[in-house]
């Protein structure tokens, strides 16, 4: 006569499917507090020389004139100087245009590939947001590819100034 | 000969027997959990986000260190948390200093000379982060600046939105 198979063998093969209702309230309540303290806009800096005290930017005198590379930002459009023959790219359609002074500065370091300062002089009334858009393009270009950007740094030491 | 059961019937045994399938459910929390446990930073956020002003996009991505926090709103400088001055006195004032903030930094400048000669560890570096709003006019920018390299702060950050 066969024995009965004990109950806790039953017992075991029946409890085979997991129970995953536990960890599912696991993760509905950490997903939302997740959710809710992830940063999406992430900070960064930029950091400047301070023009003066450094002696890169104010100074214009002809010693150092060739030495770095100086971006006039006017109401007319930028004007460049410094390094290179000086040059004047004018608004396009009301707007400041950024495509061709990028272009510019990618040629410019192109051929003074050792020179890293920039020094960038604005009106006083313009606003933080274009200085900011100015020093970016000056710092770094983005090109396209074969479909992927590449960063391409220009001139990372940036000091600012005021058109005088 | 028994008739087979009806469709009916064995819709209804069919029924009786599912359990609710959560496997595909549970994929996407733990793809979700997953992506969100990686943005999630520990260290919080050193800048935090202010209300009062709107940073300035940027493709810069350097991480923020800690410094000395210089906030400009369109209405107010804070120093650590500090008012000092208002917007408009900053910007009537004659010449490029602005006098409170001045103080005001030469003192925080003085505070950590002050500590860094009892305690090793902590070194003036003459470092500063500036917070400006996306509105604030160049000059206001270079008053600031001038003021801090002035006070002995020549290290110069602006804190900006990371765009990527």
């Amino acid at each position: 006569m066969a024995y009965r198979p004990s109950k806790k063998r039953r017992h075991h093969v029946e409890g085979m499917d997991l129970n995953i209702i536990p960890l599912l309230n696991v993760f509905v309540i950490i997903i939302p507090f997740l959710l809710l303290t992830a940063v999406f806009a992430r900070t960064a800096i930029i950091d400047i020389l301070l023009p003066g005290e450094s002696g890169a930017a104010a100074s214009t005198s002809p010693a150092e004139e060739g030495r770095f590379l100086t971006v006039k930002v006017t109401g007319k459009g930028f004007r460049l100087g410094g390094i290179g023959r000086g040059r004047f790219i004018p608004k396009k359609n009301g707007r400041l245009d950024f495509e061709a002074l990028t272009d510019r500065l990618v040629k410019l370091k192109d051929r003074y590939p050792q020179v890293e300062e920039v020094a960038i002089l604005f009106d006083p009334d313009v606003s933080y947001d274009l200085v900011i858009k100015v020093m970016d393009s000056a710092r770094e270009a983005y090109t396209v590819k074969d479909g992927k950007r590449i960063r391409r740094i220009l001139f990372p030491v940036v000091s600012l100034g005021e058109n005088r | 000969m028994p008739l087979p059961p009806s469709r009916k019937k064995r819709r209804n045994t069919r029924l009786g027997t599912a359990t609710l399938s959560l496997t595909a459910l549970m994929d996407v929390f733990t793809i979700i959990l997953l992506f969100l446990l990686k943005s999630y930073s520990a260290e919080g956020d050193i800048l935090a986000a202010d209300p009062r002003l709107k940073l300035p996009l940027s493709t810069s991505t350097e991480a923020p260190r800690v410094r000395l926090l210089v906030q400009v709103t369109p209405d107010d400088i804070i120093v650590d948390g500090v008012r000092i001055t208002g917007v408009r006195d900053a910007l009537s004032g004659k010449g490029l200093l602005i006098k409170p903030l001045y103080k005001e930094l030469n003192a925080q400048a003085r505070k950590t000379e002050f500590i860094a000669r009892r305690n090793p560890a902590v070194r003036f570096t003459g470092e500063l982060l500036i917070q400006g709003d996306r509105s604030i006019p160049f000059r206001l920018l270079e008053k600031v600046m001038y003021t801090s390299g002035q006070a002995g702060y020549n290290g110069i950050s602006l804190a900006v939105i990371s765009r990527e």
